[in-house]
């Protein structure tokens, strides 16, 4: 046959897919270098910018002694020191800069432009970019100074005026001035931009004004507000020269840009695309102490697995474990060595509950009465639940507030277990009889069944319930498992529609219980789900959402908090503890009051050291 | 042939619009909204922020609108004639307009771009383990057909089956925790496409003075090792199990055995006469790899940390992000469509009694 397909052909033809292949290749490294080229490029004209400001200064026949050093320097105070910590640990034996953290962590970040991501891994990368004006020191929860040095709030609580820092720079090298604190607002502030959520938040600030000399910038509100500091000081300040420049449409579709004045900066704010390594590298320009650690390094993960095997073979030095994989890693000697692990309970967990509907269809349900509700938390035994389920790894709680907030009533006690009890109320509640096969009869002679919605995959909802399930089935209660898919899930909360359903919140230093417990809530598509309503609470609520004066606050949140242990809304179950598990070579990793210190503080010894020896 | 060609083209717009159709609705009547992923992702919002936010969002992607008025609008966007805007947003006639696939709730990006950003590796896996499966696959089943009933055949007959009952989700596992940990063999990463240095490495593999360096590219194919292994275990035994029964079906024809009569060695029967009659049904099986090259594996890009298309449209379908979906399901059906389109011409090609005059 003349068209036979010979080796001479096949010999070509390979040659040809091997040429497509070079060439492809060649394609890809010549990419690589250009990535290279183009860095390189910017980081010259930073420098020539740099270069040109020293000459300016040197023209002028002196050079100012930078003001980032008398920012730590001359304070004397430990105190007022933003950078008391790190200064301890520079004295600490074995103290050297250098090396990296990998942070593993399962999730995926989708954007790490500022204001556009409420993602909380992107607020973690973030929070060490961004400066605001003061921060919570972690080990007193006191504020701190950072970006201002001191400030002072008027006294009806209205407006605060904040005195700026002299001499801070933004990581590309340009100042930072009251202009930029009031762009931050006017930017979020700015309708074309897609950050409703930040805007929602800050709403309550109805101006920012600068002072003449532009030292000073006020935050003017409308009404007192229990989080009028919070909105001003942890507002994190973006650079009007940098964000300025895109039109808001191509800022709300932008991915990577972040930049801000923080200890650390990206190493290009424009080019990072999701799915990629984050890395952050030191900011030379910082205007305090410059953390021990090279670069903070955070990798995504798309399954526990992998993410565990990584931190065992060294890949990564840090990680949240979940419980059960907390429990799983420490059984395993080798890893222990090499490692440390901390547990703690921390105010910034939220807890886990199962809330009670108490209208349904317009009809009040056998949940509406606290003596059934009260019932309900009794058969639960949840020191076991905590044992099954968390393995251990969480703290059974009385209320919305983790047991070491100050917003937590010491004196309130959990509910306790007690079987008979819990009989006597529902007997009181009109629960007496039970029908032919065990189950109790209501004051209507309907049988007590229920179900507890949940959503379906996550975690471990699966094994609570079962648990539970089991509890109530000692008393005659028949408990239904209802799993759901989650859009479906908060379809449901926001219908009323459902039972009992189960989930958790998540909390803050200072959390405002007004979302879930207020009755002005009860509105469709409002958290107060369960239709509960508290007149009391309610004024409770209201008076310490007014109130500035954080001690006078505090006794009504107790008071809140007293409230509902009494009338259990919710089964209130456990808060989490924090889980964390870090490589060893990290020195000075401490457990705080909010969790583990900043990443700021540790520092690797330079035997030691594995990702870079420079 | 060509009258063939056009009239199939043009009855991929009803087929497409049929699809489209179809899958909005499904869309339309899942309950929940954005709300779930605000919920999810943003849980310690208030509820009258997330209202405000959930409100701002329904505006920004024309949620609040009929489900009718959404999917026309949504027609008109992916629509290469249709209704323009100008840059106000106002309407601006009626004519040719750059087709738009919209931008995606989830990520908050264009979908152009999502997509854009999750195609290469998926494409990449599915380029590297195809031609793995298909040659292993083809060169087997011919061999088991040739060889029936003897060692060969038993063995990867057995073997191929064997690989085809591991789930995808154990085997994935199992590699990490053995062949990844430290703990027992280290030889591969744990995931991901590339190492965390990889940006500082050089391209090609190098001896330095403090040894081997592995390089970016070796580093990337060392990364793909796994899961390309662990898509391509399961799929040899339908593909083998097709070409022998195809094979063999041909060997026993009449025309096999006349030539074999005419004095043709094995080989040449085997090879000439034979085997082009049997790639008909792998033809086939080809049309449906096309699209689901695009598609790419949920399963394996969990396991191994890749972001591909399977992870995507998983995600946009659990956060109800239907400008991603949709135009996920559009890119899918015209490549399934232009693939299966491929086939038809290819039996026509195949052999010579296919016409479709």
């Amino acid at each position: 046959m003349e068209n036979r397909f010979g080796l001479k052909d096949f010999f070509l033809f390979s040659l040809l897919i091997l040429l497509g292949i070079v060439i492809a290749l060649a394609m890809v490294q010549f990419d690589r270098q250009w990535t290279t080229v183009q860095f390189i490029s910017s980081k010259i004209n930073e420098q020539q910018t740099e270069i040109q400001q020293i000459r300016e200064l040197l023209s002028k026949g002196a050079i100012a002694v930078p003001s980032t050093k008398s920012a730590s320097g001359s304070v004397v105070d430990a105190k007022d020191d933003p950078f008391l910590r790190i200064h301890e640990a520079q004295k600490m034996p074995g103290y050297a800069k250098g090396d990296w953290l990998v942070y593993g962590f399962g999730n995926k970040i989708a954007k790490l432009t500022p204001l556009l991501s409420g993602d909380l891994y992107a607020q973690r990368v973030q929070e060490h970019v961004l400066d605001s004006m003061a921060a919570r020191d972690k080990y007193t929860l006191e504020w701190k100074p950072q970006l201002a040095t001191s400030w002072k709030i008027s006294d009806d609580g209205l407006k605060i005026t904040f005195k700026l820092r002299p001499g801070v720079k933004f990581s590309d090298g340009e100042p930072l001035s009251a202009d930029d604190v009031i762009f931050t607002y006017k930017f979020i502030m700015n309708e074309k931009i897609a950050c409703p959520r930040e805007r929602a938040y800050i709403e309550r600030i109805k101006d920012v004004v600068k002072s003449e000399n532009g030292d000073e910038v006020t935050f003017i509100y409308g009404e007192p507000y229990f989080e009028s500091f919070l909105l001003a000081a942890g507002l994190g300040i973006i650079p009007k020269h940098f964000y300025g420049k895109f039109k808001p449409e191509e800022f709300n579709q932008s991915v990577g840009l972040l930049m801000g004045s923080g200890p650390y900066r990206m190493d290009n704010p424009e080019t990072w695309k999701t799915g990629t390594l984050i890395q952050l590298v030191r900011n030379e320009r910082y205007w305090g102490e410059p953390p021990a650690l090279n670069q903070l390094v955070f990798k995504e993960f798309s399954n526990e697995i992998a993410l565990q095997t990584s931190f065992s073979n060294g890949d990564v030095d840090l990680m949240e474990p979940q419980a059960s994989q907390y429990y799983d890693m420490l059984k395993q000697p080798a890893l222990v060595e090499r490692s440390q692990h901390f547990d703690f309970v921390n105010p910034e967990e939220g807890y886990r509950f199962v809330a009670w509907n108490q209208l349904k269809d317009g009809k009040p349900t056998r949940f509406a009465d606290k003596r059934v509700r009260q019932a309900m938390t009794m058969l639960v035994n949840r020191d076991r639940l905590i044992q099954e389920v968390m393995l251990g790894y969480a703290v059974p709680t009385s209320g919305p507030f983790s047991p070491v907030s100050k917003q937590n009533n010491p004196d309130v006690k959990t509910l306790p277990f007690d079987i008979n009890g819990a009989k006597k109320l529902l007997a009181d509640a009109g629960f007496k009889k039970t029908n032919d096969q065990g189950i109790l009869l209501g004051p209507d002679g309907t049988p007590f069944e229920f179900k507890v919605t949940y959503p379906s995959g996550t975690g471990n909802y699966e094994k609570m319930i079962i648990a539970l399930k089991d509890s109530y089935a000692k008393a005659g209660i028949k408990l239904d498992p209802d799993p759901i898919e989650w859009a479906s899930f908060t379809d449901r909360l926001n219908n009323k529609n459902f039972e009992a359903i189960t989930m958790g919140w998540s909390a803050k230093i200072e959390s405002d219980i007004n979302q879930e417990f207020h009755s002005s809530q009860m509105v469709a598509g409002g958290d107060d789900f369960m239709s509960y309503k508290n007149e009391e609470l309610d004024k409770t609520i209201d008076e310490a959402r007014r109130t500035v004066d954080e001690g006078k606050r505090m006794i009504l949140w107790q008071k809140a908090h007293r409230i509902l242990a009494e009338d259990q809304p919710y089964m209130f179950l456990w808060v989490r503890k924090g889980m964390w598990f870090a490589s060893k070579r990290f020195q000075n990793v401490k457990v705080t009051k909010l969790g583990l210190n900043d990443y700021e503080e540790w520092f690797v010894p330079r035997d030691q050291q594995k990702w870079t020896k420079n | 042939m060509l009258s063939y060609i056009v009239r199939r083209l043009l009855l991929m717009f009803p087929t497409l619009i049929g699809v489209t159709v179809i899958v909005f609705s499904v869309m339309a009547f899942a309950p929940g909204g954005i709300g779930a992923a605000l919920r999810s992702a943003e849980g310690n919002m208030r509820a009258e922020d997330r209202k405000k936010v959930e409100a701002y969002l329904n505006k920004r992607y024309g949620l609040d609108k009929p489900k009718v008025v959404q999917y026309f609008r949504w027609l008109n966007q992916v629509s290469p004639i249709g209704f323009k805007k100008d840059e106000e947003g106002n309407a601006a006639g009626f004519g040719f307009k750059p087709p738009d696939l919209g931008e995606s709730f989830l990520r908050r990006q264009p979908v152009i771009r999502v997509i854009a950003e999750a195609l290469p590796p998926t494409l990449f896996l599915n380029l590297l383990s195809i031609p793995i499966v298909y040659g292993i696959a083809i060169l087997s089943g011919i061999y088991a057909a040739r060889y029936r009933g003897r060692t060969f055949d038993v063995t990867t007959g057995s073997l191929f089956l064997g690989l085809w009952s591991i789930p995808t989700m154990w085997s994935g596992v199992m590699m990490v925790g053995f062949l990844s940990s430290v703990d027992y063999l280290h030889w591969f990463p744990t995931g991901g496409m590339h190492d965390t240095l990889s940006a500082y490495m050089r391209f090609l593999p190098s001896f330095a003075a403090d040894g081997f360096h592995r390089g970016w590219l070796l580093d990337s194919i060392w990364h793909l090792l796994l899961p390309v292994t662990c898509l391509s275990i399961g799929s040899f035994a339908f593909l083998s199990k097709l070409m022998r029964s195809s094979v063999l079906e041909n060997l026993q024809a009449d025309f096999a055995r006349t030539a074999r009569a005419k004095g043709v060695s094995d080989q040449n029967v085997l090879l000439r006469h034979v085997l082009s009659n049997s790639i008909i049904p792998l033809i086939t099986v080809a049309a449906t790899i096309l699209p689901g090259l695009l598609g790419g594996s949920v399963i394996v890009e969990s396991i191994f940390s890749i972001n591909g298309m399977g992870k995507l449209m998983i995600d946009a379908i659990y956060t109800r992000d239907q400008e991603l979906v949709m135009s996920e399901t559009l890119v899918v059906g015209i490549v399934s469509l232009f693939s299966l389109l491929l086939a038809d011409i290819l039996y026509a090609l195949a052999d010579p009694r296919v016409s479709y005059e």
